[in-house]
């Protein structure tokens, strides 16, 4: 891996710049515009999280990083798109789009030799990283539902509880 | 051919083609997709008969067919014309328009979900485009080409579905160049579908309770008393204080209200607990009301004659009661409501006298014409003058940071008052960023009328701007809880920060308040109003002792 390792970290930025331009396409081009441009973190929330987060997933599958690692990277997108009009695989394809990414960057590189038996093992980090993020996604959808009962929980009215225990 | 981990597999060329972006199709082509929660279920028909509001019948969003009452186009277009014709501003917002997409990244629902049309220049398109085919001599003439648009169903349910993911918070018209504000033509937006018996429930039903009872949730006046009642039960196992409870007391110096879902749900119930151990500890002759027993009026997001409606409850019962004033209790919309249109609505409220604080005597004279004042002016100034015993180390555990109220922040300029208050009785209060409070600040999401559960997807797509600021300040400066003055941010917020900033609670003001008051004849404070222990509590009692005999000085208005 080392090889290819060190020729993907010298082209990280570009790699990384495309692939987030890549990962905003899920959403409607007027978006997808405004979303790349504006570049503070609060103003522009989604953004801010995929040009952190794509990063943060790149370096951790460069590094070889553990599932934790992994997760924690994916955590803001996902958590995000969780709760957004997509589809479940649409929340989660982006990942697979870094490969061709990669391929685009890497240009007739990546169908030499020497680095194709690298390369298929790091798009098998990849396909990994697709099954971090369905169960990131999945916790979220989860969490959604366990606070939409939480809050009909809560609009039961805090006397009724009170005449049946005092 | 080469298998998928050999050179040649891939064509590089053919794979930089792949087209990602959703097909593009024109806004007005592109139909509503009712996913189940991203919207609000409709208003049961009992609910508008109560009301006596026109076409109540039974349909379901995602029905195809809403049942809309014979001749619908034209109710719209009379509706239209008459509201064109009542609100200059409407009339102008439909025509000032440039276009100049100032506002299009403003909204928060823009930026939680990336749907065009939730930018508010396109949210405002969808009224206006029918305003052009139907109202102005191009539309009418070219149509299409000049924006307009027929009225067709479909027209009607994107409006349902884009005017109840506005929360009319008004955060868009501060970067509009004119001064349009998207709130009110959603406004227009939501009392024209009314017109052909469209509303949603979570609206409807509390609008109904409200105009019978009192308030939203339906609550009869013995089952206000109890729940003060067990209020004042809590507060006395918190504190050793047993607090006066004046119910319907006529000749009252104050008539106090406050929105109805601070009687029944944690955390606003603190909030309302505060209050009485406050006004106790202070020794001001007020009042509660049943009658006007909710200061929220979801008539604001009905229409302007439900709003009115609902609204004269309070006048009425201050006239009844003789009091000489008006104080109100934490609430964003309400303020609103009060302060902005109350006089005008109900008013004038020539029978009352010019506030004036029995505590400080100090006279407000902001309001004079209304007549009311809001508790955060009221304790701001109660504080400023040294009337309150405070020990602000009692919310030493506590780092909080305030979120700012669409109404009373951008709406009404209550922006200090929180503040000062707040720093007089927390040691550790931190601002979020600078471009989400204040005039910026950041709606929860749930406004308005959308703080339903059926619709949480949709409210967390709009809490994302403000979860990620309250996220940022809880990474950068431990933040744990977030104050706000409003009774709907208690109950929406707590969902929002739960999702976005787990391990972030939401608290009222006044809560903190009365946690850090040194109460006279208080017991050793060891619990809170939630009945938490306070961390530290038993190492301080000393220092709180110490305030207590110095209480001579610091309280001398008894
Ligand atoms: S900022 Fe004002 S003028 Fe500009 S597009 Fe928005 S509403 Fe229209
Ligand atoms: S008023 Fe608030 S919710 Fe409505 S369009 Fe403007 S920014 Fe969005």
């Amino acid at each position: 891996m080392d090889g290819l390792t060190r020729v993907l970290r010298n082209r990280q930025h570009a790699i990384v710049e495309r692939w987030c331009q890549d990962a905003l396409a899920v959403y409607s081009s007027r978006a997808a515009l405004v979303f790349a441009r504006e570049q503070d973190q609060f103003a522009n929330p989604i953004g801010h999280s995929l040009r952190t987060g794509t990063r943060a997933v790149f370096e951790a599958l460069l590094d070889g990083a553990d599932d934790e690692r992994i997760r924690r990277a994916l955590d803001d997108i996902l958590r995000t798109r969780a709760i957004q009009q997509l589809a479940p695989s649409a929340a989660v394809e982006f990942l697979f789009h870094l490969k061709d990414v990669i391929r685009q960057e890497l240009g007739s590189a990546s169908n030499e030799a020497v680095c194709s038996h690298d390369l298929t093992e790091f798009m098998r980090r990849i396909d990994h990283a697709v099954l971090m993020a369905f169960d990131v996604y999945v916790a979220y959808r989860e969490r959604l539902c366990e606070l939409r009962i939480n809050e009909v929980k809560r609009t039961i009215p805090w006397s009724v509880g009170r005449r049946k225990t005092g | 051919m080469a298998t998928f981990d050999e050179p040649g597999y891939y064509d590089p060329d053919e794979l930089v083609q792949i087209q990602r972006h959703p097909p593009v199709t024109p806004w007005m082509e592109t139909p509503v997709d009712f996913r189940p929660g991203t919207f609000i279920y409709p208003g049961k028909p009992k609910n508008l008969h109560v009301l006596g509001l026109p076409h109540p019948h039974e349909w379901a969003v995602t029905d195809a067919d809403w049942k809309l009452p014979q001749g619908w186009q034209q109710i719209i277009l009379d509706g239209m014309a008459e509201r064109l014709s009542r609100y200059r501003s409407f009339q102008l917002f439909m025509d000032i328009c440039v276009r100049c997409g100032a506002c299009a990244d403003k909204c928060h629902f823009f930026i939680g979900s990336g749907d065009p049309k939730n930018m508010p220049v396109l949210r405002a398109e969808l009224l206006r485009s029918i305003y052009r085919k139907d109202f102005t001599a191009l539309g009418k003439v070219f149509g299409k080409l000049a924006g307009g648009r027929p009225l067709t169903e479909d027209v009607i349910k994107e409006w349902f579905y884009y005017f109840y993911q506005c929360t009319e918070c008004r955060r868009c018209s501060v970067f509009c160049p004119y001064g349009i504000d998207t709130a009110e033509i959603t406004m227009m937006g939501r009392e024209l579908l009314g017109l052909l018996g469209l509303y949603v429930n979570w609206v409807i039903e509390p609008v109904a309770n409200c105009y019978r009872f009192g308030n939203h949730l339906g609550i009869q006046p013995h089952g206000m008393v109890d729940t003060l009642e067990f209020m004042a039960g809590d507060i006395e196992e918190a504190t050793g204080i047993t607090v006066d409870l004046p119910i319907n007391k006529k000749g009252a110096e104050i008539l106090f209200f406050t929105p109805s879902g601070d009687f029944v749900a944690d955390p606003g119930i603190y909030t309302c607990m505060a209050y009485m151990l406050l006004f106790h500890e202070l020794g001001i002759d007020y009042t509660w009301s049943t009658y006007a027993s909710d200061g929220g009026n979801f008539g604001l997001f009905t229409s302007h004659e439900t709003m009115k409606r609902l609204n004269a409850k309070i006048y009425a019962e201050a006239k009844r009661l003789g009091v000489k004033w008006i104080l109100g209790g934490e609430c964003g919309h309400m303020w609103r409501v009060v302060h902005q249109y109350m006089n005008t609505m109900n008013g004038p409220a020539d029978f009352l006298e010019v506030p004036t604080s029995p505590v400080t005597g100090t006279v407000f004279e902001h309001a004079r014409s209304a007549k009311t004042v809001h508790i955060m002016e009221f304790l701001a100034d109660v504080i400023k003058h040294g009337k309150l015993p405070l020990d602000p180390a009692r919310n030493d555990h506590i780092r909080v940071t305030f979120h700012d109220s669409c109404n009373p922040a951008r709406g009404m300029g209550i922006l200090e008052e929180p503040r000062y208050v707040l720093r007089n009785v927390c040691n550790h209060f931190y601002e979020m960023p600078e471009n989400t409070i204040r005039e910026q600040t950041f709606c929860c999401g749930g406004g308005a009328g959308l703080g339903t559960d059926e619709n949480m997807e949709m409210r967390l797509r709009g809490g994302l701007p403000r979860g990620n600021a309250v996220r940022y300040v809880q990474e950068r400066y431990g933040v744990n809880q977030l104050a706000a003055m409003c009774a709907i941010d208690r109950a929406t917020l707590v969902t929002v920060c739960d999702y976005w900033a787990p391990g972030v609670n939401v608290t009222g003001i006044s809560e903190l308040v009365a946690n850090a008051t040194v109460f006279r004849g208080e017991k050793r404070r060891t619990h809170n109003l939630r009945l938490e222990p306070i961390p530290g509590m038993a190492d301080e009692l000393a220092d709180a002792d110490a305030v207590l005999e110095t209480r001579g000085e610091v309280g001398a208005h008894a």
